[in-house]
C-alpha cells in the first residue's frame, strides 16, 4: 500500500494525460450546481469539501442502459464499456459504491452490466475536511476523512494530495509519472461519535407495525428526488421499445416513492399509500439490505435531507425509531 | 441503365412533408369525401385521422404526431356555431390557440401547425386549404424539433 | 417585512384555533435539519405551536396537502398558496368550509443563496385573495423583487428559442418532481403514468421530454398560480416554468382570466365566449409574436 505525493500544480498535468485514454469524470461546475461529469477541460475541475448534487453511482449503473436487442434472435447488447476514471468521490460515496457492488455482484446470481462497469471504472476518493449541513456520516460510523473502498485515495494536505494506492488499477494510472514516494502518513481518526452507529436493530416485525408510519410519512410528497439522488438506491425496472427500428430492452431507475412503482397488471397495488411506501424505503434501506448483504444501503451523505422539499429527514426518522424501541 | 435507376432512385428519395390531419367527422371529414367524390385534386401528403368532434382533439395528440417526426399538422372542424355537439369547437378554440403559442415558445415553428374550419359542404375549399398547408410546410423543409 | 412580529401574530392565531378545536390540524412551516432551512409541519398539540418558523426561507407550497386533508385543516397561506386554493374551490376538489385560511402578506421568499425564489421575482398578487384573518405586513413599501421579467423570450428568434428548449430539456431527468410538488397536478392517474397509449417512454430521449413538459404546460394552461414549486423542487436546475409563464400571460391577454383570484370565476379553457379570438388560424389573426425562421 505506497503512498505518493501528488504537488497540486501538477494535477492538471496528470488529468491531461488521463483524459487521452479514459473518460474523466469529476466534479465541476455546471451553471450553479456542481455535478459530476465527464470533464473537458482539466482545469474545470473542482475538489474541495463540496458535495455534488447527484451521486456518481450513474457511472457504474446507468439510468438508462441498453441490455439486449432482439434481431434474428436475442442478442446481449454488446457496446464498449468506455474506461473511466471517477475523481474526487468522498468516503459516503464510496461506501455506498461498496453496498452496491455487494447487491449486485454478490448475491446469487451476477449482474454482468455492473460488473462490467466496474471493471472498467478506476474510482479515485477524496477526504473531506469538514461535515456540510446534513452530512451524518459520521452518525453512521463513517470516516469522512478516509476510506478504502476505492482504487486510490487522496487526502488533501495544502500544496499538495497524499495519494494512498489502493489496487493496481490505481497503480497503473500514476505509472511512468515519478511521483515523490512518501512515508505513510498518521491516520486521521474518525470524528467522535458518542451516540454510537445510527442503525436500526431490534424485531423486524415490532419496527413494521408498531412505529407510527402514518404520521412520520405525513409530509412526503412522492416526488422521489430522494432516490434519485441517492448513491445507494437501486430499484430499477425493465421495459421493451423499438428504437430506429430495431427492438431493444433496456434499464432504468425506477422509484419506490412512486405510486404505481408496485402496481400490478391487475390494477391491485400493494402499496398504495404514502405510509407503505415510506415504510418501506426505510426499512429496505436500514433493515432488509443488511439481513440480505451485510451493509445498511445508508452512508449518511445527507442529499435527501438537503433537497427534499418536504423536509423528510432519514435521520431523525431512524434515531426516533431506535429510541420508541428502546422505551418500549 | 444505371443512371436512370440512380436518377429514379433520387426521385424516389426527394422528401414529401408528411402531414397528420386532424378531421372532425361531421364537418371537416364531410368536407373532405365532398372534394373526393367531386374529383377535386389536392395533394397527397396528409394523412387523416377522423374524430367525432374536434373538442375530442387532445392537444397531447399534435405534441406527439410533432414529436414522433410528422413534419405538420392540421386540425379542422365545423365553422365555430355549427358544431354537431353544440359547444365542441368552442372549447377547441380556445385549446388550441393556447396550443399553437405554447409550441411557438418552444421554438417549433407555427406554420407546422395549422387550424381552420371546413364545413361539409366546402369540399373546393378544404382542397384550397390543404394546398396551403402543404405549401407552407415544403418551405420548412423536415421537421426537426428532435435534432439537436 | 416584519417576520417577527407575523410570526407572534401566527402563532398566537393558530393557539386559539387549536385551543377551541376549530380546526385538527394546521398546515405551517418549522425548522428544518439546518439553519435557513424551512420545512411544511403539520401542528396538531398546543405545545407545539412555538416550533412554528415564518421568516424569508418558508417557501414550499402547503396548499397540496390539502387534497389528502380535505376536512378540519388550517393553512398558514402565502398569496400562492391561497391562489391555489382558490383554484381547489374553483375546480370543485375542496369546500370553502372545510378550510381555514390564514392569510398571510408576504413581500417574496429567498432561496438558499439569498436570492429571490423562483416566483417570488416576479410575483404580482403579494395579498392573499382569500382568507379567514389576515396577517398583515407592516412595512409596505419594501420590495425585494427585481422588477423586471428575467426571460429573454420576447425578442428571440425561433431557433434560438427551440435551442433554449432543448438546453434545459438536456438537463432534464424525468424524475417527475416537479409533477409532485405543483398544486395543480393532483389526477390519480397521471398521463405520464399509463400505458395505453404509451405518450412517453422512460428512455429519456429527447421525444419523452418534449412530451412530458408540453403536456404538462398545456394541462397547466390557465391554473398556473406561479408559486415556483416546480422550478425550485427540481434536482437538475431545469428551468421550464418560462414555458407555462407565457401562456398563462397569453391567457390573460386573450381572455381576461387570472388563476386562482376569484373562486366563482370560471377557469380559461373550461369556458368559451362566441366572439374568441382565433390568433394563428388559417383564416384568422396572425400571430406577430410568432416569428418567422
Amino acid at each position: 500500500m505506497a503512498h505518493v505525493v501528488v504537488p497540486k500544480n501538477r494535477l492538471n498535468e496528470l488529468l491531461e494525460g488521463w483524459m487521452k485514454n479514459y473518460r474523466v469524470v469529476a466534479p465541476h461546475r455546471n451553471g450553479k450546481a456542481l455535478v459530476f461529469e465527464e470533464v473537458k477541460k482539466a482545469s474545470d475541475v473542482i475538489l474541495n469539501d463540496e458535495i455534488t448534487y447527484k451521486s456518481p453511482k450513474e457511472y457504474l449503473f446507468p439510468q438508462v442502459e441498453k441490455i439486449m436487442t432482439f434481431g434474428d434472435g436475442v442478442e446481449p447488447e454488446s457496446t464498449e464499456v468506455r474506461k473511466t476514471i471517477v475523481l474526487g468521490v468522498k468516503t459516503c460515496d464510496l461506501e455506498a459504491l461498496k453496498v452496491m457492488t455487494a447487491v449486485f455482484t454478490k448475491g446469487k446470481y451476477t449482474d454482468t452490466y455492473f460488473e462490467k462497469n466496474l471493471n472498467n471504472t478506476v474510482l479515485i476518493g477524496l477526504g473531506c475536511r469538514a461535515e456540510k449541513p446534513g452530512c451524518f456520516c459520521n452518525a453512521r460510523g463513517l470516516n469522512k476523512a478516509h476510506s478504502q473502498a476505492c482504487d486510490m485515495f487522496l487526502t488533501d494536505s495544502g500544496d499538495e494530495y497524499m495519494a494512498e494506492i489502493l489496487t493496481c488499477k490505481g497503480e497503473e494510472l500514476l505509472e511512468g509519472l515519478q511521483l515523490e514516494e512518501a512515508p505513510s502518513p498518521a491516520a486521521i481518526p474518525q470524528d467522535d461519535n458518542q451516540a454510537g452507529v445510527l442503525e436500526i436493530d431490534g424485531e423486524e416485525n415490532v419496527i413494521f407495525n408498531k412505529t407510527d408510519w402514518a404520521s412520520i410519512s405525513e409530509k412526503c410528497l412522492g416526488c422521489g428526488t430522494c432516490t434519485f439522488i441517492c448513491p445507494t438506491c437501486h430499484c430499477f425496472e425493465f421495459k421493451d421499445t423499438v428504437l430506429e427500428g430495431v427492438p431493444v430492452r433496456y434499464r432504468c431507475w425506477d422509484s419506490c416513492m412512486y405510486p404505481k412503482f408496485t402496481i400490478h397488471a391487475s390494477g391491485h397495488n400493494p402499496r398504495a399509500s404514502k405510509k407503505e411506501r415510506y415504510r418501506q424505503r426505510i426499512m429496505h434501506k436500514y433493515l432488509y439490505v443488511k439481513q440480505n448483504f451485510g451493509y445498511t444501503a445508508c452512508t449518511g451523505c445527507g442529499r435527501c435531507i438537503r433537497s427534499c422539499p418536504a423536509g423528510m429527514n432519514i435521520k431523525s426518522v431512524v434515531t426516533e425509531i431506535m429510541e420508541n424501541l428502546k422505551n418500549s | 441503365m444505371m443512371e436512370q435507376t440512380r436518377r429514379k432512385m433520387e426521385c424516389n428519395t426527394a422528401w414529401e412533408p408528411k402531414i397528420v390531419a386532424f378531421l372532425c367527422n361531421w364537418c371537416s371529414y364531410a368536407g373532405a369525401d365532398l372534394a373526393g367524390t367531386s374529383r377535386i385534386q389536392y395533394p397527397p401528403n396528409i394523412r387523416i385521422i377522423r374524430l367525432p368532434c374536434s373538442g375530442r382533439i387532445n392537444p397531447l395528440y399534435i405534441i406527439k404526431a410533432l414529436v414522433e417526426g410528422a413534419d405538420g399538422v392540421m386540425v379542422s372542424g365545423c365553422h365555430p356555431g355549427d358544431c354537431h355537439y353544440l359547444s365542441g369547437n368552442m372549447y377547441a378554440r380556445r385549446r388550441f390557440t393556447i396550443l399553437k403559442k405554447l409550441l411557438a415558445t418552444a421554438g417549433m415553428e407555427p406554420d407546422r401547425v395549422q387550424f381552420t374550419w371546413v364545413s361539409a359542404s366546402e369540399g373546393s375549399r378544404f382542397a384550397a386549404v390543404v394546398d396551403e398547408v402543404v405549401g407552407k410546410v415544403r418551405k420548412l423543409g423536415p421537421n426537426r424539433i428532435k435534432g439537436v | 417585512m416584519n417576520f417577527e412580529k407575523q410570526r407572534n401574530e401566527i402563532a398566537a392565531i393558530c393557539n386559539t384555533l387549536l385551543g377551541e378545536g376549530r380546526v385538527k390540524v394546521i398546515l405551517g412551516f418549522t425548522c428544518g435539519e439546518y439553519e435557513g432551512n424551512a420545512i411544511p409541519f403539520f401542528l396538531r398539540k398546543r405545545e407545539d405551536v412555538d416550533k412554528l418558523k415564518w421568516d424569508d426561507t418558508c417557501t414550499p407550497n402547503l396548499a397540496r396537502y390539502l387534497m389528502e386533508k380535505k376536512e378540519g385543516a388550517a393553512v398558514i397561506a402565502k398569496a400562492c398558496d391561497a391562489r391555489a386554493i382558490v383554484m381547489y374551490m374553483a375546480e370543485n376538489q375542496i369546500n370553502r368550509d372545510n378550510v381555514y385560511i390564514i392569510g398571510v402578506e408576504c413581500e417574496g421568499m429567498k432561496d438558499k443563496d439569498g436570492m429571490p425564489a423562483p416566483g417570488c421575482r416576479e410575483c404580482r398578487v403579494k395579498i392573499p385573495p382569500v382568507f379567514d384573518i389576515l396577517v398583515k405586513n407592516e412595512e409596505t413599501g419594501k420590495q425585494n423583487n427585481i422588477a423586471t421579467d428575467t426571460s429573454q423570450n420576447g425578442e428571440a428568434d425561433l431557433s434560438e428559442k427551440l435551442k433554449r428548449f432543448q438546453n434545459e430539456i438536456k438537463k432534464c431527468i424525468l424524475c417527475y418532481s416537479c409533477r409532485q410538488a405543483c398544486y395543480g397536478c393532483y389526477c390519480e392517474s397521471c398521463f405520464m403514468d399509463r400505458n395505453i397509449p404509451n405518450w412517453l417512454s422512460s428512455e429519456l430521449d429527447t421525444g419523452s421530454k418534449m412530451m412530458f413538459h408540453l403536456g404538462r404546460a398545456m394541462h397547466l394552461a390557465g391554473r398556473c398560480v406561479e408559486c415556483g414549486a416546480c422550478e425550485r423542487v427540481c434536482p437538475s436546475g431545469v428551468d421550464i416554468r418560462y414555458l407555462i409563464k407565457e401562456i398563462t400571460g397569453f391567457c390573460e391577454e386573450l381572455y381576461g382570466y387570472q388563476a386562482g383570484v376569484n373562486a366563482n370565476d370560471i377557469p380559461a379553457l373550461l369556458s368559451f365566449k362566441q366572439n374568441d379570438r382565433e390568433v394563428g388560424f388559417v383564416g384568422g389573426e396572425e400571430d406577430g409574436s410568432c416569428c418567422g425562421t
